[in-house]
């Protein structure tokens, strides 16, 4: 006769819901560059070769070289330092544009999807309107509205940020709501706040993490381009897309000085989306 | 006889024209297993959700129910959820839904013991360790920790009612407790539903469309036909000569362990829909011995006896005949 198997054994308890799953690929891969532009924002004076701000008139608008691997642009400035410092003004956009509509988003989310009623329906024929108009054509005619400056595209856009997520969380709520465990907190007496807060909400903020991290891309995109367009972060900061903007005159005959802001743009984006789809990933894979 | 601890007078559920539940009276007394039987859809589970007000608004219930004196419908929010959980408790068929999945169980007897009896941190834990003990979870100090998926099917109903037991309620309401899991480990949930309920002096009403359950655990059985009560009484003589061409039916639809080989009888047809019931009993259009006085009122619940309530006017009929 066989001996008894046993199947499992003790496990580790810490960490053990998120890490007892090897992390996806894309997960690790979003992580690690966003961590290299974490340092970047961090200790920009320390990883920058050069100050960003320091004219160099000997060395202007020289091509890439190993001095200056970005090239330097038309007031003889580094542009890799400039790059670099400008992980910081980006990244700061990337979560302050996007932290008041995901909180306040999903809070309003699950009340309204948890309570319903008239609130509700004003809501959703809101998220109808909203829907209509394209979000960027309408943070634009907002800060247009406010005048120019990185305060208020804040503004701007956590003013119609907060709707695509509250829509994402009434949808979840909802649906979270008709489990039997969400009848089961009512029939321990349990009152209504602490049902959506304490049971639904920790079950349905998944997508909401997932998108979080996708909207920082996208909020990253979105500031580059109002900087581009000189609505966003003012010209003496550097930003990527005021960057892009300084360089696009040059751009014939000094393609440096936008291409690699650009790049920048590219890979800050990939990384927030990589570790949206690696979350999503192990969210999925969790559940 | 005493004042009863749960008491529904004439209670229906209408959900637009149809009434799914129709004047539903019964009495529950202190530590009695009362079993509410019918088929799927006859307003079991919604007789259960009434008590507890946990039904929609579309969902209008009427009637009275009457919970250790109090009427269950003009509480206060507040006062009705110190007697949800408190001293109402409920557990679901579906063990895996209705624990939920992101709180450990630990956690989820601890919240029940944190809002209706105040314990928190050790105190808590000694408790929680104690009610995973009762409900025969083995190393519980080691199973506070884990989640619901890491449980099997029958630990999870075992979960599922230390979290109800955990404020001490009077009365526990299982609503198809033992349906989504298997014959041995039904057998096992029964077993401690009936030792807790003598350990904690509960109440239950036990819903269920098992038969074989209701023998094995309950003093008295409700049978429920399209949101009509059909006969109550005391199981072992409802089992033995049941007084409603309904219970006949559904006891001469099992099995039993008497005759080897056996044809089973069944009742034909399909139960009415609760929009378009027929006139008078509404049972009578599929009954092996409905007569025409049947079709013209539908008959009430009935005493018959001390003990016995049926909705049968061939009750006297079926009852001579089971005697000789």
């Amino acid at each position: 006769m066989a001996a008894p198997v046993t199947l499992a054994g003790p496990r580790p308890r810490a960490g053990r819901l998120l890490l007892s799953v090897r992390p996806p690929g894309t997960l690790v891969a979003g992580a690690a560059i966003l961590l290299l532009f974490l340092i970047c924002a961090i200790f920009p004076g320390w990883v920058a070769p050069y100050d960003p701000l320091e004219f160099d008139y000997m060395a202007i608008m020289n091509p890439p070289t190993w001095a200056h691997p970005f090239g330097t642009d038309n007031f003889g400035r580094d542009m890799l330092s400039r790059t670099i410092w400008a992980a910081q003004v980006d990244l700061q956009i990337a979560i302050f544009s996007t932290l008041f509509p995901a909180i306040f988003g999903t809070l309003a989310g699950c009340l309204f999807g948890y309570f319903g009623g008239w609130p509700d329906a004003v809501f959703r024929r809101l998220v109808d309107i909203i829907v209509t108009i394209p979000f960027v054509v309408l943070v634009i005619a907002i800060v247009a509205v406010l005048g120019p400056g990185l305060l208020n595209m804040y503004i701007a856009i956590s003013a119609v940020g907060w709707i695509i997520y509250a829509r994402l969380m009434r949808a979840e709520i909802i649906s979270q709501m008709r489990r039997d465990y969400a009848a089961a907190g009512l029939v321990m007496g349990y009152g209504r706040l602490r049902i959506i807060f304490r049971h639904l909400l920790p079950n349905a903020i998944s997508p909401i993490v997932v998108y979080w991290m996708t909207d920082m891309s996208l909020a990253i995109l979105l500031g580059s381009s109002l900087g581009y367009l000189g609505l966003g972060a003012q010209p003496p900061t550097a930003e990527w897309g005021v960057l892009i903007a300084d360089g696009k005159n040059f751009m014939t005959t000094a393609w440096w000085m936008s291409i690699f802001p650009g790049f920048a743009i590219v890979l800050a984006g990939m990384g927030f989306s990589l570790l949206g789809d690696g979350m999503a990933a192990l969210l999925r894979r969790r559940a | 006889m005493t004042a009863p601890l749960l008491s529904l007078q004439d209670v229906s559920v209408r959900i637009g024209a149809a009434a799914p539940v129709a004047g539903v009276s019964l009495d529950l007394a202190k530590g009695e297993v009362l079993g509410l039987v019918g088929e799927s859809g006859s307003g079991k589970s919604l007789t259960m959700r009434a008590i507890l007000r946990l039904l929609p608004p579309v969902a209008r219930v009427g009637g009275r129910i009457v919970w250790d004196g109090k009427d269950l419908a003009g509480l206060s929010d507040a006062d009705l959820r110190r007697v949800r959980g408190r001293e109402i408790a409920m557990i679901f068929q579906e063990p895996m839904t209705a624990l939920n999945p992101v709180l450990t169980v630990g956690r989820q007897i601890g919240e029940s013991l944190a809002v209706h009896l105040g314990l928190r941190g050790t105190a808590a834990r000694r408790r929680a360790i104690e009610l995973l003990d009762q409900v025969g979870i083995p190393d519980a100090a080691r199973r506070l920790g884990s989640y619901p998926h890491e449980f099997s099917g029958g630990m999870r109903q075992r979960a599922m009612i230390a979290i109800a037991l955990a404020a001490g309620p009077r009365l526990l309401l299982a609503d198809e407790p033992t349906t989504a899991l298997d014959v041995t480990i039904q057998d096992q949930i029964l077993k401690l539903l009936l030792r807790l309920k003598d350990e904690l002096s509960m109440s239950v009403i036990l819903v269920t469309h098992d038969l074989g359950v209701v023998a094995g655990t309950c003093d008295r059985v409700a049978v429920l036909y399209a949101g009509r009560l059909m006969e109550v009484g005391p199981t072992e003589r409802i089992f033995a000569r049941p007084s409603h061409g309904y219970t006949l039916g559904l006891l001469r639809s099992l099995p039993d362990a008497t005759h080897a080989r056996q044809r089973l009888s069944g009742i034909p047809g399909a139960p009415p829909d609760p929009g378009a019931l027929p006139p008078g009993c509404r049972f009578e259009p599929r009954c092996a011995y409905a007569v025409a006085a049947c079709r013209a009122t539908e008959p009430p619940l009935a005493r018959l006896g001390a003990e016995l309530q049926t909705a049968c006017l061939r009750a006297g009929d079926l009852l001579a005949a089971a005697a000789a």
